[in-house]
C-alpha cells in the first residue's frame, strides 16, 4: 500500500527536497515507520504518466487517423487496401513456408497468383468505388444540393453534423457496400481474367504443367485389356501408331 | 514529392562559432499525405472538372434510391444494427457463389471432384462467415470497452448487476484525443478557422440578430462579418467543437476497420490458408473411401 502510494506522483512531488534527492537510501514513508527503502530511486523516479496500454503513439498518429477516415468514407477500397497486405505478404509468406506436395515454381506461382489477384482487386476498387464514395461524400457535405428537401428520415440536411447522423451513416454504407456487392462477381469475373495476362506479360510468368503430374498421370491400363468393352480398342491402336484419323 | 532544403544553412553556419546557434537543415518532405491520399481516396475533394462532373452525375443518381421508400424503411428499421459485419458477409458469399459455380463448370475435373470441391467451398463459407461474427463479437469487449456484471445474492437468489465500466480502445482513443484537442484550442488563431465549417446558427441564435441576418450570415460566412456579432472566444469554441466533432468519425472508422479486417482475415487468408487445404483433403479421403476399387486403377493382366 505504501509502496503503491509512493509511486503516485503528486506524493512523491510533496516530499522535502533532502529526502527527494537520489541515493539518499530511505523514503520518507517507510522512514516514518523505520524501514530502510529497498529501492532508493523509488522516491526521484518522474511523475507517472497515464499508461494506456501501449498505444499512446497509436491514438495520436495522423497517420493512423488518415487510415481511419478511409474506413469510415470509402470501405471497399479499405477492404482492398487491407486485401493487398494480406494476399502480397500473408500468403505468399504463407504458400512458401507451409509444406506440401507441390514443387517450388508451383508453390511461386501461386504466391505471383496471390499478389496479382490481390493488385488486381485494388485497382479495380479504386477505379469503381472511389467514384461513389465521392459522390457520397459530396451529398454528405451539401445534402440539400442533392436530395433537397425529401428524404427527411435522414436526418436535419441544414445542420453541419448531417454526415454524423445514424441514418446518414446507414446509407451512405448500404450505397457503396451495396454496390460492392452487386459488383463482386463481374469484379471476381474481369480479376479472374486479367490475372494470367498480368502475370505471362508483365512478369513473364506462365504456368508450366508441372513434370511430376506427367509421370505420376494415371495410365489406362484398362485400354489394353482386350475384354473391356468400355473402350474402342480400334482409336486407343491408331493414336498408339501414330495413324492419321 | 518535393523536397525542400533550407538554403540559409549555409550562411549560417559560416558565421556561427557556437554550435548550437547553428540552424540545422531539415529537409521538408512535402507531398507524402497528397501520395496517401491519391493511394486511399483519389476521388475526394478533386477540383478535377471531369472528375467533379462524374461525382456529382452520381451524387444525382443516388438521391431517388435515398429517397425511395424500400432504403426508408430499411434504413430506420436498421439503423442500429452492425450493417458493415451484414454486408461484409453478403459481398463474401456472392463472390463464394461466384466461385462454386465457376467449380461446377469446370470441365477439367471429373463430376465426383466437382461436387466434393463445390461442397467443401460452401462449407467453408459457412464456417468463415460463423467464425468471423464470432471473432467480431470478441473484439468488440477489449476495442468498445464494456461493463462489468456482478453477481449477487439476495435472499438466497442470484441477481446479476452492472458494475464498473472497463474502458476500451475507443474510451481511450476518445479521453486522449479530446485532451489533445482542448489543449490545441488554447493555440487557435482566428485566421485557422475555416468559417465556413462551423456550427454557427445556435450560437447566432443565442445574439438578438434578425432571422434573416441570422440566415445570410450561416449562407455565406465570413470572418469580418461574424465579428460583428461573435467574440474571438466565441469562434474559437465554435472551431473546438468541430473538431472533437472529429473525434466520432475516427470512433466510427475504428468499428468500420475492426469489421472489414476480421472479414477480409476469414475469407482471404484464413479460410483459402488453413480451412480450404484441411477441408480439401478430408473431402479427398471420403471419395477414395467410397470408390470402388476398379479394374481401371490396376494394371491389367495381359492374356497371352
Amino acid at each position: 500500500m505504501i509502496n503503491s502510494l509512493s509511486k503516485d506522483s503528486h506524493i512523491t512531488h510533496s516530499l522535502p527536497s533532502a529526502t527527494n534527492r537520489k541515493g539518499s537510501g530511505v523514503c520518507l514513508k517507510k522512514r516514518e515507520i523505520g524501514v530502510p527503502a529497498k529501492n532508493s530511486n523509488m522516491i526521484t523516479r518522474k511523475p507517472a504518466e497515464i499508461s494506456f496500454g501501449g498505444f499512446s503513439g497509436l491514438y495520436k498518429s495522423k497517420g493512423f487517423k488518415a487510415f481511419l477516415e478511409t474506413a469510415t468514407d470509402n470501405q471497399p477500397v479499405f477492404s482492398a487496401i487491407f486485401a493487398v497486405l494480406l494476399t502480397c505478404i500473408l500468403r505468399p509468406a504463407a504458400i512458401m513456408g507451409l509444406p506440401g506436395k507441390k514443387n517450388k515454381d508451383d508453390k511461386k506461382y501461386a504466391a505471383a497468383h496471390s499478389m496479382a489477384s490481390g493488385v488486381m482487386g485494388y485497382i479495380l476498387s479504386l477505379i469503381i468505388f472511389s467514384p461513389l464514395a465521392a459522390a457520397m461524400k459530396k451529398i454528405g457535405k451539401n445534402p440539400q444540393k442533392y436530395i433537397g428537401d425529401t428524404a427527411e428520415y435522414l436526418g436535419d440536411k441544414a445542420s453541419k453534423s448531417f454526415q454524423g447522423t445514424k441514418e446518414f451513416k446507414m446509407a451512405s454504407s448500404i450505397m457503396k457496400m451495396g454496390t460492392e456487392a452487386i459488383l463482386a462477381a463481374p469484379r471476381a469475373i474481369v480479376t479472374v481474367a486479367l490475372i494470367p495476362p498480368i502475370l505471362k506479360y508483365i512478369f513473364g510468368w506462365e504456368k508450366k504443367s508441372s513434370s511430376k503430374e506427367k509421370i505420376s498421370a494415371p495410365q489406362n491400363y484398362a485400354a489394353i485389356n482386350f475384354k473391356s468393352k468400355k473402350y474402342n480398342h480400334k482409336k486407343v491402336f491408331q493414336n498408339f501408331m501414330g495413324v492419321n484419323k | 514529392m518535393k523536397i525542400t532544403f533550407n538554403n540559409n544553412y549555409i550562411s549560417s553556419t559560416k558565421y556561427s562559432s557556437n554550435k548550437n546557434l547553428r540552424s540545422k537543415s531539415k529537409p521538408n518532405f512535402t507531398g507524402g499525405n497528397s501520395f496517401l491520399k491519391v493511394l486511399f481516396d483519389p476521388f475526394s475533394d478533386s477540383n478535377n472538372k471531369a472528375v467533379n462532373w462524374l461525382t456529382d452525375k452520381i451524387a444525382k443518381g443516388y438521391a431517388p434510391i435515398l429517397r425511395s421508400k424500400p432504403v426508408e424503411k430499411f434504413v430506420t428499421k436498421y439503423k442500429n444494427t452492425n450493417i458493415t459485419a451484414h454486408l461484409s458477409a453478403v459481398i463474401a458469399s456472392t463472390i463464394t457463389l461466384f466461385y462454386i459455380k465457376k467449380t461446377l463448370e469446370n470441365d477439367k475435373l471429373d463430376s465426383k471432384k466437382r461436387t466434393t470441391l463445390a461442397i467443401n467451398q460452401a462449407l467453408v463459407a459457412i464456417v468463415s462467415l460463423l467464425g468471423s461474427y464470432k471473432l467480431e463479437k470478441i473484439v468488440a469487449k477489449p476495442i468498445d470497452g464494456y461493463d462489468e456484471i456482478i453477481t449477487k445474492k439476495v435472499d438466497g437468489k442470484k441477481i446479476k448487476e452492472k458494475g464498473k465500466h472497463i474502458e476500451g480502445f475507443v474510451d481511450k482513443f476518445r479521453k486522449v484525443n479530446t485532451e489533445e484537442i482542448n489543449a490545441e484550442a488554447k493555440n487557435i488563431k482566428l485566421e485557422d478557422i475555416d468559417v465556413k465549417k462551423l456550427e454557427l446558427e445556435e450560437l447566432l441564435r443565442s445574439k438578438k440578430i434578425d432571422d434573416s441576418q441570422i440566415e445570410s450570415l450561416i449562407k455565406n460566412p465570413v470572418l469580418e462579418t461574424l465579428k460583428k456579432h461573435l467574440s474571438a472566444e466565441e469562434l474559437i469554441e465554435a472551431e473546438r467543437i468541430k473538431r472533437l466533432g472529429k473525434i466520432d468519425k475516427w470512433v466510427d472508422g475504428i468499428r468500420v476497420a475492426k469489421t472489414l479486417i476480421i472479414f477480409g482475415f476469414i475469407f482471404r487468408f484464413f479460410a483459402p490458408v488453413v480451412v480450404t487445404p484441411i477441408a480439401n483433403a478430408i473431402g479427398n479421403k471420403l471419395n477414395a473411401k467410397k470408390e470402388p476399387k476398379t479394374v481401371e486403377q490396376k494394371p491389367a493382366e495381359i492374356k497371352k
